[in-house]
């Protein structure tokens, strides 16, 4: 396990995670190597080191605002599997924070994040995008849910989802990109939905471009893998999630914590959606204790609200 | 030419030119090797009804005038000859052959330019200017506008123009396909604009009309610096438009008019198409009258205004009024007046700007000014600016929206120096006091140096 100073660099102009550097001390690695070691570790695309401090020393003095807004694709007709994943995972982490945020679907969320990336959170004057810069954020107002856990568990933790980082994120890419029943039918009509033609096609070229060349730099394209080898992927990646869950409640133990966040937005996506192809919500339906913890989630923290975040989005 | 015929009328005897009766029987254009004779035989054809000497000479230097301007030819010669005359003819008949000297097949350029965000730029164009023999223009341009803001190097070009221009009649028209990258500082967000347009300029009653489509995809992007309300309005929109510009042009020169006044207005119509609805017009208005043969007096306003067109029709940064810089709204930054959030300025929907000028020549100059000296182009001026940025509200009544854009008037005053750069641009150095001012317009007290081609 590497240990959290570890930060990484994102160049503005990669499309490809290549560009990104990973410095540790005076040693300089390519994340793209990286990642297909599978080395976990913790990191923050699109913050600096610098940046991060400063970060940290501002949102510490202030309070969490009561107009902080969480923004994400269109619901309804825009959003994809791997965006609505990371938006849930947000969400759910705020709500078991207990920090009120209002959710509004924008068709333009893509481009408001600084990263690219999303959800795109504004509290106050920043703008954050992305589950893991969010829960720093929050952690740096003194926010978090893994305080309690011991150094141990906390590493588990970042390991844990790095894994899904890892595994689940590429996976969701892959089928939404690369899947040509699922291209044709749902991410192209979906992705391109807020745009006049010809512009959808031209973006959803653009986007599916840049994706593929992302995935092939984690060694996860066309050549490398197939549909049923990211379904054993993603399958040896439950099978790691089912084992440390085991019959609790929560990962660790009786309090959530950011990783049942992640998995509950990973997971709760990809069964609640259905594709051309269902077979990765069929995988992850075999472990009954992790679809059994999605809807013990859902009840605990979404019940009362889901009307709700339907209305926002 | 001319003096050759008079040679060659001294050795016979004294004629006097000027009013011999002649035919022109035969017209001669030599060296068209790509161009089409039916290009440029309207040109030549008035000589033909040519019944002096004199008005031959006159016509013939007309028609080299014309043909030069068909933008063809590098150089044309004129030689008016003799020929022999038929029995039973007592005018003179002569013959005028013009030597006509065709561009290159390609030719190229590199030069320095102003961009329309009135910043300097590079440009590489590659051009073909006479390509299927009526004069149609092929070209092929690279360019890099000068900001300190860019992420290439100067020598990497950051957009391009492909644009194809036929002439017909007096008019012409034109087909460019387009990638522009602009760097709006005062919002600070970074626009990429990639566009097709095709169009026709033609004059009509004196006056030059252009109407065209544009159908433009821009891309904004946010920079770190970005403000929230900025930011929100990023990403992709397509933009179809009709555009209609009329420029009444009663002036001596664009840049330093010393008499007469120049109109233009142009009305944009967006949403044939695309995600961008909107109406908007603009008009700009100059007059110049010369007092004592060297004081001139100048007035000119601007004023624009832009109305969505449908309801809940997502409006763009990138289409809104910006108003403040060294050639508009001296003493105020570039585009930095008005509505802001954290330094982020955020346009408006409508705008007015006044200027008024004295201009005078350099001192200790005025005795010498006007004989064609380069220091003609100095002059000093003293000017006074006005002008608003309004939030149109089309609910509201007219007299509160007049009320509204009587408010808050920015006011400035000033000495400075202009200088009219070879007779297509302007550069200013303007000493300014700003009198009135809003607390989130950026104010530039003092020295203020501009430079561009339009100003007010």
């Amino acid at each position: 396990m590497c240990p959290q100073t570890i930060t990484f660099y994102s160049n503005k102009c990669s499309k490809s995670s290549s560009c990104l550097d990973l410095h540790i001390g005076n040693y300089r690695i390519y994340t793209s190597e990286l990642i297909r070691q599978k080395v976990c570790c913790t990191f923050c695309v699109g913050m600096t080191l610098l940046q991060d401090a400063v970060l940290g020393q501002m949102a510490a003095s202030e309070t969490w605002p009561d107009d902080a807004a969480l923004f994400k694709p269109d619901q309804e007709n825009q959003i994809l599997i791997n965006e609505n994943a990371a938006s849930l995972a947000v969400q759910a982490f705020l709500r078991m924070c207990d920090l009120n945020i209002k959710v509004e679907g924008r068709s333009n969320a893509e481009f408001m994040s600084p990263s690219g990336k999303l959800p795109v959170l504004l509290c106050g004057k920043f703008v954050i995008s992305e589950p893991i810069p969010i829960f720093q954020f929050v952690q740096q107002k003194g926010i978090t849910l893994s305080e309690d856990l011991s150094e141990n568990d906390q590493q588990d933790m970042k390991a844990y989802i790095q894994l899904i980082n890892n595994t689940l994120i590429p996976a969701e890419l892959f089928i939404m990109w690369l899947h040509r029943d699922t291209l044709k039918q749902v991410t192209w009509k979906r992705y391109g939905h807020p745009y006049p033609w010809p512009l959808n096609h031209i973006l959803c070229f653009r986007k599916r471009h840049s994706t593929i060349s992302y995935l092939n730099a984690i060694g996860w394209g066309t050549n490398n893998q197939s549909l049923t080898t990211i379904d054993e992927e993603v399958r040896n990646c439950c099978a790691a999630l089912s084992q440390k869950l085991a019959d609790k409640k929560y990962f660790f133990g009786s309090k959530p914590t950011e990783l049942d966040a992640m998995v509950y937005g990973h997971l709760y996506t990809i069964i609640t959606t259905s594709l051309p192809d269902n077979r990765l919500a069929k995988t992850i339906q075999q472990f009954g204790n992790l679809v059994a913890f999605c809807q013990n989630i859902d009840r605990d923290f979404f019940a009362n609200c889901n009307e709700n975040s339907e209305v926002d989005s | 030419m001319l003096h050759e015929e008079d040679e060659d009328d001294k050795h016979t005897s004294e004629i006097v030119l000027e009013n011999k009766a002649i035919a022109v029987k035969k017209v001669h254009i030599s060296g068209l090797n790509r161009t089409k004779a039916d290009f440029v035989i309207n040109e030549i054809k008035p000589l033909f009804n040519s019944t002096t000497f004199l008005e031959a000479y006159t016509k013939a230097i007309l028609c080299k005038e014309r043909l030069l301007a068909k933008g063809v030819f590098k150089q044309v010669g004129v030689i008016i000859d003799t020929i022999d005359p038929q029995k039973g003819d007592d005018t003179e008949n002569i013959q005028v052959v013009f030597k006509a000297k065709e561009k290159n097949v390609v030719v190229g350029e590199v030069k320095t330019e102003m961009s329309n965000s009135e910043k300097p730029r590079w440009v590489m164009r590659i051009l073909s200017p006479n390509i299927w023999g009526r004069g149609e223009t092929l070209s092929a341009s690279v360019s890099h506008t000068l900001s300190s803001h860019t992420q290439k190097h100067i020598y990497e070009p950051t957009d391009f123009q492909f644009a194809l221009n036929k002439p017909y009649g007096k008019g012409n028209i034109q087909a460019t396909m387009f990638k522009e990258m602009q760097h709006c500082l005062w919002s600070s967000y970074n626009e990429t604009t990639r566009g097709i347009a095709v169009g026709t300029t033609f004059p009509l009653l004196g006056n030059n009309h252009e109407i065209s489509w544009n159908c433009n995809w821009r891309e904004l992007m946010a920079s770190r610096s970005s403000a929230f309300a900025v930011r929100q309005q990023m990403g992709h929109s397509l933009k179809s438009s009709i555009n209609h510009t009329l420029v009444v042009d009663r002036s001596d020169d664009y840049i330093l008019p010393s008499s007469g006044f120049y109109f233009k207005m142009h009305e944009e119509l967006a949403g044939l198409g695309g995600d961008v609805r909107f109406v908007k017009e603009f008009i700009e208005c100059h007059l110049a009258t010369t007092l004592f043969k060297r004081i001139t007096v100048s007035l000119g306003i601007n004023c624009g205004l832009k109305l969505p067109l449908g309801k809940d029709t997502k409006q763009h940064i990138n289409d809104n009024f910006f108003i403040g810089g060294p050639l508009t709204l001296r003493g105020f930054e570039v585009n930095s007046v008005g509505k802001q959030e954290a330094g982020s300025y955020l346009g408006s929907t409508a705008f007015w700007v006044l200027g008024g000028h004295v201009y005078t020549p350099l001192p200790f100059y005025w005795s010498r000014f006007g004989h064609g000296s380069w220091l003609d182009n100095f002059r000093i001026h003293g000017f006074l600016n006005a002008g608003n940025l309004i939030d149109l509200d089309v609910k509201k009544t007219a007299k509160s929206n007049v009320t509204n854009a009587l408010t808050d008037i920015r006011f400035t005053c000033g000495l400075g120096l202009v200088y009219r750069f070879m007779r297509s641009a302007r550069l200013e150095l303007n000493f300014c006091f700003p009198i009135r001012a809003a607390k989130t317009d950026k104010v530039c007290d003092g020295i203020q140096f501009g430079i561009g081609v339009s100003s007010i």
